[in-house]
């Protein structure tokens, strides 16, 4: 699996929710975390239709299909049973 | 100030008989020097066409039905021995502004006359029913010289709390809402990510006294912007004619501002998501490029001067998101008669507490070499405890702007 975090570098939830992603895929070897900067790729934004707030995490399959989105702030408990619902 | 009033205790002493007998009261009553409990002189100068003056002889008249004790004399200023004696009072009480109404109870003067003065001599009548006082006026009309004793130096606002003692309860309040107002306004996450980029960027230097001084300078430019740009509002609010009219205004912006705070908690509340509102990204952008520009700079002193036009910058620029609450707690420090040098201590109390949240995070980055934001979870609720309080207020500052005065008599 594949998580792409759209992140901005003014944006403070960002910076809380980073670690957290960072922690949640720490012991898992198939999934791997790209973060791509809101301000500095316009296009990406456009394509994967990111809202107006941040940070956005989009959970892709091995098939590269979206399987989960996950906007904004989110306990670590919380997105710990997200990730185990995938 | 001593010697002034020693003066003017002379020449009343001098002429005092001549404008006992002069002046020309239009109703006369026996006054003695010091009045007993219970026995209240009030004295008030008056001119035709005042409408203060309507006022305040109607609540007078209210309060005398309330209390037959009182004691009341009016010197209309129409007539020229009356005017002259306005001044001579005037300059004994070293108030410089002589207009009427102008009241004199016991050792305390009110110029004009408003729900701000109501309360103030609501509260001094029901003090002196209580306790021997001087009557300074009366000591006037005797000719007798006056002594710096005799000017009731206590505060409008002191009251006797049982164990704590005396308390000044306007400063104690005005104290509180300077804690509170600064705190909210401080949670406002609006120029907080500059602070943030910034130390991330410094963090990597590993050089602890590059943190200190940047993050430093920034913090201190930060306090000192919002300082001036409140005393500057306050200034401004004092030398204002129409000071009511913009009491109203800032209250109507008071409700304004706490219900945009409600409607984006409200918003938040429904969207069910707490993160990073995206807007003004193009502001944010260039922003960003001046931040790395600064704390990248390899000339330290360079990067201070940068650092302190950036935080310049960022509060002018983020000045929308928190006008509201400075704004409206300088109106309350100039309706409570704070301006100049005696607010001074509230406004740092204010800053103090808006930078509060600052100082912590920046002090536990240079400590542990982390960032620990605030979550915008803590800014939604800022966002609703806030627009309830500037509700409040405003509603306060429109229609009972007494309260804001502290005086609970």
């Amino acid at each position: 699996m594949k998580i792409i975090l759209f992140t901005a570098i003014w944006c403070p939830s960002c910076l809380i929710m980073r670690p957290r992603y960072k922690e949640l895929i720490k012991n898992d070897s198939q999934t791997t975390l790209e973060e791509v900067d809101f301000d500095d790729h316009p296009d990406l934004v456009k394509q994967f239709k990111i809202g107006n707030i941040l940070p956005v995490a989009i959970v892709f399959n091995n098939q590269k299909q979206e399987i989960k989105r996950i906007v904004g702030e989110v306990s670590s408990k919380k997105l710990a049973v997200m990730w185990l619902e995938l | 100030m001593k010697f002034k009033r020693f003066l003017i205790s002379a020449l009343l002493a001098f002429f005092g008989f001549s404008l006992a007998t002069l002046a020309t009261p239009t109703s006369e009553v026996m006054v003695t020097a010091v009045d007993t409990p219970n026995q209240v002189s009030i004295y008030y100068f008056t001119s035709p066409g005042c409408p203060h003056c309507a006022s305040l002889k109607d609540y007078l008249a209210l309060k005398q039905e309330e209390k037959p004790h009182l004691i009341l004399r009016e010197f209309d200023v129409m007539i020229q021995e009356n005017e002259d004696y306005l001044y001579a009072v005037a300059d004994a009480f070293d108030e410089t502004n002589v207009s009427t109404p102008f009241t004199i109870i016991g050792g305390k003067h009110y110029v004009g006359f408003s729900s701000v003065t109501e309360a103030a001599l609501n509260r001094i009548i029901s003090k002196y029913e209580s306790e021997e006082h001087v009557d300074v006026m009366a000591k006037i009309l005797a000719g007798e010289p006056l002594l710096e004793s005799d000017f009731d130096q206590s505060s409008d606002y002191e009251y006797e709390i049982p164990i704590i003692g005396t308390v000044d309860v306007r400063e104690v309040s005005l104290g509180l809402i300077a804690i509170i107002l600064g705190f909210l306004d401080g949670l406002n996450p609006c120029a907080m990510w500059v602070l943030l980029f910034l130390i991330s960027l410094v963090l990597g230097s590993d050089n602890k006294k590059r943190i200190w001084l940047i993050g430093g300078f920034f913090l201190f430019t930060s306090a000192a912007f919002y300082f001036v740009l409140m005393m500057a509002w306050l200034q401004t609010i004092h030398f204002l004619v129409a000071k009511v009219a913009f009491q109203i205004i800032v209250g109507i912006f008071a409700l304004l501002a706490g219900g945009y705070n409600l409607y984006s908690f409200i918003k938040a509340q429904v969207k069910k998501t707490d993160g990073c509102e995206v807007t003004t990204v193009t502001t944010k952008q260039k922003l960003v490029a001046k931040v790395r520009k600064i704390a990248m700079a390899s000339y330290l002193p360079a990067a201070i001067l940068g650092v302190i036009g950036l935080a310049i910058i960022v509060n002018a620029i983020e000045l929308a998101c928190s006008t509201g609450l400075p704004l409206i707690f300088t109106q309350i420090l100039a309706l409570n008669g704070f301006v100049g040098a005696s607010s001074i201590g509230f406004i740092l109390l204010y800053i103090l507490f808006f930078i509060l949240d600052d100082l912590i995070i920046f002090a536990i980055a240079v400590f542990t070499l982390k960032i620990s934001p605030i979550s915008t979870k803590i800014g939604k609720y800022a966002h609703l405890i806030g627009g309830i309080l500037m509700i409040i207020l405003g509603i306060l500052m429109i229609f009972f702007p007494e309260i804001l005065l502290f005086s609970f008599f």
